[in-house]
């Protein structure tokens, strides 16, 4: 039997009074990855940070690896997130910025675990660089790094395609297949129609806070735009 | 305690590389007492009154100038959300921050009343244990304060122009208490209520971030 990470029944979000997500309802189960397509401001990011425990929620219900998530919010160690930022100390060095997540998520081997993922990212001639001297797609890879580190159990990534060059593009296209074949699941936001196919299964518009269909990523069309 | 702990160091470690925090607070007190050791003209000794009340305002400045810089190194690049992400929960994180914040308050401190020993020719006879005490737990209700609303103000704009305005009031009672405690030990009163007084003070404000943070998180 597949197991569910996933089941979101109803769930409402506002922030600052405004509501953000509305009744959003969906399940994923383990070896298959969502897209959550929507335009600038639609939520998606909102949406990734209440799943990962970082936001609370309103209304409905959360359930995470078959345990319910209090409205306040609780995060867990099995779920990896990548944002716009790399959430990494500027000043620090990407060998020491990996240091402190693996001591934080106990990763066994870390100096190991380090050297591996900063190889698999492209970064490991400049691994021992703060990350002030990186480039914008520089930091975008080394927070792909963070996660390849940690292997959480859930990827949270909120376009993870979006300023890459089409060598990063097919680089987190492989990753995230590699992730999904461990038996492992992601949810992925994206305002591309275009990037579908390379992020999930199955795609649906969030738009003014409510989430539409879900369908197969293989039967949208590349000319559809979100919004 | 493992993540609160690894979070600690790490604070301390960026700390020795950038030195911009603990070091500034401390640069900024020990200016302070020279400038009104000059202002003042403490040839002739200052009433002791006047003394504790310079030693306090500078260590209020200074505190509230590391406060401002508390979460600078975490805002830039999301760090919170990476941090409060990790195995452990959120509360670890402001934990941590909140003992960050103490021992520079602490070390602040210290160094300010050494500066103001010094300076204003405090007779070696009224330094006492008390003092240490008072300016420990001083540097405590900094520290539990500036952490609070430190962390509220996060993600408002011009958070590091708010935070002191935001800050003062909160800090009138720390002020307050602590220069009496100080006035009194070195007059040779009695302390102690003002240090109790004190004491309850720190009490709440350490004890109202560990339970409103996960509330204010998303402010």
């Amino acid at each position: 039997m597949v197991r569910m990470v996933l089941e979101v029944r109803g769930l409402t979000k506002s922030l600052a009074g405004r509501p953000i997500l509305s009744h959003i309802s969906f399940a994923l189960r383990a070896e298959r990855s969502l897209v959550v397509m929507g335009s600038n401001g639609a939520g998606k990011s909102t949406l990734l940070l209440v799943l990962g425990g970082v936001l609370g929620y309103d209304g409905g219900t959360l359930a995470r690896f078959g345990r319910i998530v209090p409205p306040e919010g609780i995060t867990d160690g099995r779920i990896g997130y990548l944002g716009h930022r790399s959430l990494m100390y500027p000043n620090l060095t990407l060998a020491d910025n990996l240091n402190l997540y693996a001591r934080l998520w106990r990763v066994p081997d870390a100096a190991r675990c380090i050297e591996r993922a900063a190889e698999r990212v492209g970064l490991s001639l400049w691994q021992h660089e703060p990350l002030t001297r990186y480039s914008q797609g520089m930091r975008q890879r080394a927070a792909w790094a963070r996660l390849l580190l940690i292997e959480p159990e859930l990827w949270l990534l909120d376009e993870p395609l979006a300023g890459l060059d089409p060598e990063g593009r097919q680089l987190v296209a492989g990753l995230l297949a590699e992730h999904l074949a461990r038996g492992a699941a992601a949810v992925v936001t994206s305002h591309r129609w275009q990037d579908a196919p390379q992020l999930g299964h199955m795609a649906a518009v969030l738009q003014n806070g409510q989430l539409g269909d879900w369908r197969p990523v293989a039967e949208s069309t590349p000319t559809e735009e979100p919004g | 305690m493992r993540k609160m702990w690894i979070l600690f160091l790490k604070d301390m470690r960026l700390e020795l590389r950038q030195r911009d925090m603990g070091v500034l607070m401390i640069a900024f007190a020990v200016m302070e007492t020279l400038l009104f050791g000059f202002a003042l003209d403490s040839g002739d000794r200052l009433p002791v009154s006047e003394m504790a009340g310079i030693l306090w305002m500078g260590f209020l400045f200074a505190g509230m100038l590391g406060i401002v810089r508390l979460f600078g190194r975490e805002s830039k690049e999301d760090v919170m959300v990476g941090m409060a992400m990790a195995p452990g929960g959120r509360l670890p994180v402001v934990a941590a921050k909140m003992g960050v914040a103490w021992l520079f308050c602490v070390t602040t401190g210290m160094t300010a009343t050494a500066m103001a020993v010094a300076v204003f020719q405090v007779p070696g006879t009224q330094i006492s244990f008390a003092v240490v005490v008072v300016m420990l737990l001083g540097a405590l209700g900094v520290a539990s304060v500036g952490t609070l609303l430190s962390s509220v103000s996060l993600n408002l704009s011009g958070h590091e122009v708010l935070l002191p305005v935001l800050t003062m009031p909160f800090l009138v009672p720390v002020a307050i208490t602590g220069m009496e405690a100080t006035r009194a030990v070195w007059t040779g009163g009695r302390p102690w209520p003002w240090i109790h007084a004190l004491m309850a003070y720190d009490v709440v404000f350490m004890v109202l971030p560990l339970l409103l943070y996960e509330f204010l998180w998303e402010v």
